[in-house]
């Protein structure tokens, strides 16, 4: 139980932090001064958690023991890789939103606590391995950032992207819970493990079973990821909520869909190997994505408002994202026919929720006393008035838009040498229509900087939001953003390290995630003995009737 | 005690499962809405309950009481939204929300 | 030799950049003379190593033909599946370019001396002309794509800075915008580019590496559409660089900087970072044709349309820059006819010459206090003879009459592009494994894996590609017959604008033409040195004895070796002297022509000229309308027309046809797109279940 719980330490530290936060604000003086403690308080404890995260990493312990509380939690290289990125993601929101807050006439210290909660949901997401932790733990993320996006509760806007957004979740949520009803009727399990097994072994009769199972649960989060057309909550949602709050949905609830959707992909759905059970996964996920990244281009070409254009370039993102879930290999541990995915997608997600958060984090830090300045037109001449605004702002635009050399450059990059290593160039086609996509998009990106620096300024004066956690959380973004963009090799690596973990987070508790000269022996000792789940006797699959 | 078979249970929920997710795309009121995705949630949790009693299992019913504990948890956040909106716009219909289009 | 020649190559490139920190950070604080000094020692330096690293080459070149340097200074990214250097590579081809872009820099840095004499700036200026050369050398000396990439990029950026450099007005501003805007639309298609070629090279865009993979015909994206889009991609960042059409319309505007910028930037080096991309490229472009095709007719019909327009233009900057633009679109006919070592000459020899008429312009302007209309110069003969005798000497050179090195290296372009053909068989063999998977496709679809039948498909296909190429040879006699009558119009327009600035009569105010003063020494030593070479500059290159003496086609031959392979068909000597002798006559005409209507400053037979055909005349002179029907017929029908033509095309160019006609496509897919997007929340969810819908259609 301990070791149990010492696995779990950076999730109980984001937990705890949400926690204290929402028993201490109410003792705390009136006044809205006070609260603003809790964006540094808060952030500092998801500093902690990725400081407990890179530790576990660095020691090796989780390479003995990956699983806690009856494999229904892991701490594998994958799940520590991500529970570090959503941390980041938490910690850049918190450094952002005190003084926005505030300004926004809602400075209010719950906001904080949601925050965590919402971070927590994700960091337990992503270290899930069983479906009912997964849930659990996406309704933990969901239901804080419904609350989130409604928090300007003086706002209409606000409020009614909260609504949608609840409405549209909890159905999604509700479909998700049903694929996975059927996944347990099928497998009479609910970890990963024992679903994948049943699924391998399902017998031709069930397959309409097995469809509708793999169906529901994907097109769950095929929502959370924003994809077409499921994707129809995101510009409303976006655009409604507060700044801070999109930037933290734009980031955060993305790495948080795609690293479960990956982990759940491979380690349950998709079988041994993508398209392993004669379902057409992969041509479905490769079909959508390309659908996603095209809809989402046009759809943002049109918009003027550059909060509603940056969810539109999330969907279109979400759609390049989705290409990169079908580039697999072979396990580099367990050998073919088992396959996991390639470092691009978590490296391409460190790029992306880093941009998304220096340009929201420069879009937050743009008019006060409840207004904000997210048109284009108000964004004129922003390079001369705020220089640190506009520039970090451009950056994150022209790291989004794929120009070197920033991060996005290479998470583009990176993706499309995996998703064209697959099977003799099969996604060719793909990849040419994912760079021809990057072209479209780049007029819109850079329609920004132009208005940012190629635009004369309006007249009105407006003011500007200072405020020491802010400018750090910019400049840290913006700093990222350049030194992966100028050295990519190390997170290359520690993104692709963790990508190969995906699925020894649920194998044998003894597995080692192999590495160095003497892997190829371990291989072969790994594939000699049978892969045992950690999990109680496994059941014999349930008896489904005949439709 | 005789068996209701697997399939009759399955069936229901299947049956209330659809009656929510229209229930959802129809009704214009935000509060028969919630009610409508409460009853998609029960109707799966009727189909954990049955396939852990049909076969035995015990992870189905302790995945009832996490889903019934979520269920409230999430009628509490859909009912303050409700009241949110209430207080704004001095109505609870879903087709007075279009503020955020295009 | 005791030295390593490699070595020195980070020295060449680092050596201008400490000169524009050093001016750039100190410069304010220091004397005219030292900021002079040290920006132009560091240049002067960087061309005297660079000539020892050409006599280097030369020597290693007598045991190893293919002789190369290559030094790597720092490993940028080597982990991942990325292997980025910063490395130098110094080959046949870049050692060219070394040459002249440090030899004109440097004489444009001594000219500038003369030229910025009394402008406050100075310090600000020989910085960024510093900065200039270093990224230039990064360009040239890049030893893989990236490195050009950067290099690519820095020059633009000088460049801007450069046109913006002396006004703040509104009109200079906006000609920097539009310098930046069509360039990054070149850019975006040279990146989508280098991303599909990083696929190809496994992670590397190191030259070296790619010319090995696209040598080896067993990769598994060989296939000729695709190489075809790389290729194409490629040439959209040349055609913005090197101001082709749709692109050109930045380069007429950028004459607001600086004369010795237009000069060194804008004519000799930066504007044919594009020719000099595709000549290094040479092995990617030879095998695909259709690309190559395109890239001709896109030169030809800039080089015909910028000559027209040439014609009558009276700013005598303005005519120097559509000059550019023509001559640009000759290299670009001779890459993508496969001339890439004509092409290659036709650059060094225009850096010589336009750079000369350039300096000459500026002095001319700098002697007349900025007076720009030729209309109102005339008869400076006697008064300016260095400025006088040198223009002449380049104008010689650029009309194409021999023995000036215009001549030698543009009837080189039209010689190859007329005789030059591609190697069908060749290619046709590189992409074998492509058509057999094509083929294989296609057969599978009957389900029966038959010998017989698969070979009989991939002879279809191959059959296919080969007539579509051998479809292609027709252009190149279009390209040629539009090149010709380009090379006409350029010895017109060079003479009119000859003879109206420097005889007949002076035709200014008389306080101008009474402080008119000739250059002093440092612009007329670098004015003297580039007629010269505008002389003598095309002695390497001469085809007489079966090109014995063709020195600097011989030179180039290891790096367009693969290149050429490709290529099939040679000159008959028949052919060589015909067209030599057809191009003579050609340029003389266009020179008599000129003499014969302007020798005495603007005749009424121009005038006349004018005034009958003045439906083509004002047609010229306007840029052919192309802006105002697109502005009546296509965009905004209620705009007036009457405004000045500069502004139109502007406006209709960069914002319509190149940012919003691709547009307007796609903004009406976004639109019906919009429609569904009505706010309303249910609307949205019967998206997610007709989603579920499709979805369960594919998977139950």
């Amino acid at each position: 139980m301990l070791h149990d719980l010492a696995l779990t330490t950076p999730l109980l530290i984001l937990l705890f932090a949400g926690l204290f936060t929402l028993v201490v604000d109410p003792f705390l003086p009136a006044g809205d001064q006070s609260r603003r403690f809790w964006g540094p308080f808060n952030a500092a404890m998801s500093a902690a958690a990725i400081v407990a995260a890179a530790l576990m990493w660095k020691s090796g312990h989780h390479e003995m023991q990956t699983v806690a509380f009856g494999a229904h939690l892991s701490a594998s290289t994958y799940s520590l890789f991500f529970v570090s990125l959503v941390s980041l993601v938490g910690m850049m929101t918190h450094l952002s939103s005190p003084k926005y807050m505030l300004e926004q006439g809602v400075g209010y210290g719950e906001y904080f606590a949601m925050v965590s909660f919402a971070t927590f949901g994700m960091a337990t997401m992503v270290s899930a391995e069983s479906v009912i932790t997964l849930f659990i733990s996406l309704e933990i993320m969901s239901m804080a950032i419904y609350v989130l996006v409604a928090f300007k509760r003086t706002s209409i806007a606000s409020v009614e992207a909260g609504m949608k957004y609840f409405i549209m979740g909890s159905v999604a949520s509700a479909l998700l819970l049903y694929g996975m009803a059927f996944l347990y009727g099928l497998s009479g399990g609910t970890t990963f493990v024992e679903i994948q097994r049943a699924l391998v072994t399902a017998k031709p009769d069930q397959a309409v079973w097995l469809g509708l199972a793999v169906l529901l649960t994907l097109a769950a989060f095929l929502f959370k990821v924003a994809a077409v057309p499921f994707h129809m909550w995101a510009p409303d949602a976006y655009e409604g909520a507060p700044t801070t709050v999109t930037g933290f949905m734009a980031s955060g609830v993305k790495v948080a869909a795609f690293g479960a959707l990956l982990k759940i992909l491979y380690a349950a759905l998709a079988g041994q190997g993508m398209d392993d059970l004669h379902l057409p996964v992969a041509a479905i996920l490769s079909t959508v994505a390309l659908v996603t990244m095209t809809v989402g281009n046009l759809l943002a070409l049109v918009q003027k408002n550059v909060k509603r254009m940056l969810a539109y370039s999330a969907i279109a993102h979400a759609g390049y994202l989705l290409l990169g879930t079908v580039a697999s290999t072979v396990d580099p541990v367990l050998g073919a026919p088992y396959a996991v995915p390639g470092g691009a997608v978590p490296f391409y997600l460190i790029g992306y929720s880093l941009a998304s958060l220096a340009g929201f984090a420069a879009l937050a830090s743009l008019g006060k006393n409840g207004e904000e300045l997210t048109t284009e037109h108000q964004l004129a001449g922003l390079g001369r008035r705020y220089p640190f605004a506009g520039a970090v702002l451009s950056l994150a635009m022209l790291s989004l838009a794929g120009v070197p050399p920033t991060l996005g450059f290479f998470g583009k990059l990176e993706l499309l040498r995996e998703v064209l290593a697959v099977d003799n160039a099969k996604y060719l086609p793909h990849a040419i229509i994912l760079v021809l996509n990057s072209v479209v998009s780049a007029y819109y990106y850079l329609r920004v900087t132009v208005y940012v620096y190629m635009r004369p300024e309006p007249k009105v004066e407006r003011e500007y939001v200072t405020e020491p956690s802010l400018t750090w959380a910019m400049g840290l973004a913006a700093a990222a953003i350049l030194a992966i963009g100028v050295m990519p090799g190390k997170a290359i690596n520690v993104a692709t390290l963790s990508a190969h973990a995906v699925r020894t987070g649920i194998a044998t508790k003894n597995l080692v995630h192999l590495r160095g000269p003497d892997a190829p022996a371990k291989v072969a000792e790994v594939a000699a003995a049978p892969q045992e789940a950690p999990a109680a006797p496994v059941a014999e699959p349930a008896v489904i009737p005949q439709p | 005690m005789t068996a209701i078979p697997l399939g009759h249970l399955l069936g229901l929920a299947a049956i209330l499962f659809t009656m929510g997710l229209v229930g959802v795309l129809t009704r214009r009121n935000l509060l028969l809405i919630l009610m409508s995705i409460e009853v998609m949630l029960n109707a799966v949790n009727l189909t954990f309950v049955a396939f852990s009693r049909y076969n035995g299992w015990t992870e189905g019913h302790v995945l009832a009481f996490f889903l019934i504990a979520i269920a409230a948890a999430e009628a509490a956040v859909g009912l303050a939204l409700v009241l949110s909106v209430f207080r704004l716009k001095n109505a609870t219909y879903v087709d007075e929300l279009r503020l955020l289009k295009r | 030799m005791t030295y390593n020649p490699s070595a020195l190559l980070p020295v060449i490139v680092l050596l201008p950049l400490l000169g524009a920190l050093f001016n750039g950070l100190l410069g304010s604080r220091l004397s005219r003379q030292t900021v002079y000094a040290i920006s132009n020692t560091t240049v002067l330096a960087s061309f005297l190593l660079s000539v020892m690293v050409f006599l280097g080459l030369r020597g290693a070149m007598v045991t190893a033909p293919d002789a190369a340097f290559r030094y790597t200074l720092y490993e940028w990214i080597a982990a991942g599946s990325y292997k980025f250097e910063i490395a130098f590579l110094a080959d046949q081809l870049s050692a060219v370019m070394l040459l002249v872009v440090t030899g004109v820099g440097f004489l444009v840095h001594l000219y500038s001396t003369g030229y910025m004499h009394e402008d406050p700036g100075y310090a600000r200026y020989f910085s960024y002309l510093n900065l200039f050369i270093f990224s230039m050398l990064m360009l040239v000396l890049g030893k893989n794509l990236a490195m050009l990439f950067i290099g690519w990029e820095g020059v633009g950026a000088c460049s801007y800075l450069l046109i913006g450099f002396w006004f703040k007005d509104m009109d200079k501003a906006a000609a920097g915008q539009k310098a930046f805007i069509v360039n990054r639309i070149g850019d975006v298609g040279f990146l989508a580019a280098m991303m599909l070629l990083l696929a190809y090279g496994n992670g590397s865009v190191d030259f070296d590496h790619l010319r090995v993979v696209f040598s080896d015909s067993a990769h598994m994206l060989d296939h000729a559409p695709t190489v075809t889009l790389i290729a194409l991609l490629l040439f959209v960042g040349a055609a913005g660089k090197s101001a082709q059409i749709p692109l050109y319309i930045w380069l007429p505007d950028a004459m607001a900087g600086p004369t010795p910028v237009s000069a060194l930037i804008h004519a000799a080096t930066m504007v044919t970072a594009g020719v000099y991309m595709i000549a290094r490229m040479n092995f990617l472009f030879a095998l695909t044709p259709h690309a190559m095709t395109v890239v001709m007719m896109v030169g030809a019909t800039t080089a015909l349309v910028a000559a027209s327009i040439g014609l009558v233009q009276n700013d005598i900057k303005k005519v120097l820059a559509y000059s550019t633009v023509s001559q640009l679109g000759f290299m670009i006919v001779a890459v993508g006819a496969g001339a890439y070592a004509a092409g290659v000459f036709h650059l060094m020899t225009h850096a010589f010459f336009k750079g000369a008429l350039f300096l000459g312009a500026g002095a001319v302007i700098h002697a007349l206090h900025h007076e720009q209309d030729i209309r109102k110069m005339g008869g400076l003969k006697k008064k300016l003879p260095i400025i006088h005798w040198t223009f002449l000497i380049s104008c010689i050179a650029i009309a194409g009459l021999p023995p000036l090195a215009g001549f030698f290296s543009k009837d080189a372009i039209l010689a190859e592009t007329l005789a030059f053909r591609p190697n069908t068989e060749k290619i046709a063999t590189y992409y074998g494994e492509s058509f057999e998977r094509q083929a294989r496709v296609k057969v599978m679809a009957d389900k029966a894996p038959d010998q017989a039948k698969l070979a009989v498909a991939v002879k279809a296909e191959r059959d296919a590609y080969v007539k579509s190429v051998e479809d292609l040879a027709i252009w190149r006699k279009v390209a040629f017959a539009l090149c010709l009558l380009a090379a006409f119009m350029t010895a017109f327009y060079m003479f009119r604008l000859y003879f109206l600035t420097f005889s007949g009569d002076y035709r200014g105010d008389h306080h101008t033409w009474d402080h008119a003063h000739d250059a002093p020494w440092p612009m007329a030593t670098a004015l003297v040195l580039l007629a010269f070479l505008s002389f003598v500059g095309g002695w390497v290159g001469t085809p007489f004895f079966h090109n014995q003496f063709n020195f600097f086609f011989h030179w180039l031959e290891p790096v367009l070796a693969r290149g050429e392979e490709l290529l099939d068909g040679h000159m008959t000597p028949a052919l060589e002297y015909g067209l030599m002798a057809a191009s003579t006559v050609v340029a003389a005409l266009g020179v008599t022509l000129a003499w014969w209507m302007y020798r005495k400053g603007p005749s009424e037979l121009g005038a006349n000229l004018a005034n009958r055909m003045s439906f083509i005349y004002d047609a010229l002179l306007n840029k052919y309308y192309v802006d105002e029907f697109y502005d009546r017929v296509v965009v905004r029908p209620l705009r007036a027309v009457s405004q000045a033509a500069f502004q139109v095309i502007d406006r209709i160019i960069v914002d319509l046809v190149m940012v919003r006609g691709p547009g307007y496509v796609l903004l009406g897919v976004s639109h019906a797109g919009r429609l569904l997007q009505n706010g309303e929340v249910q609307t949205y969810l019967v998206g997610v279940v007709l989603g579920i819908a499709l979805l369960a259609y594919y998977l139950v």
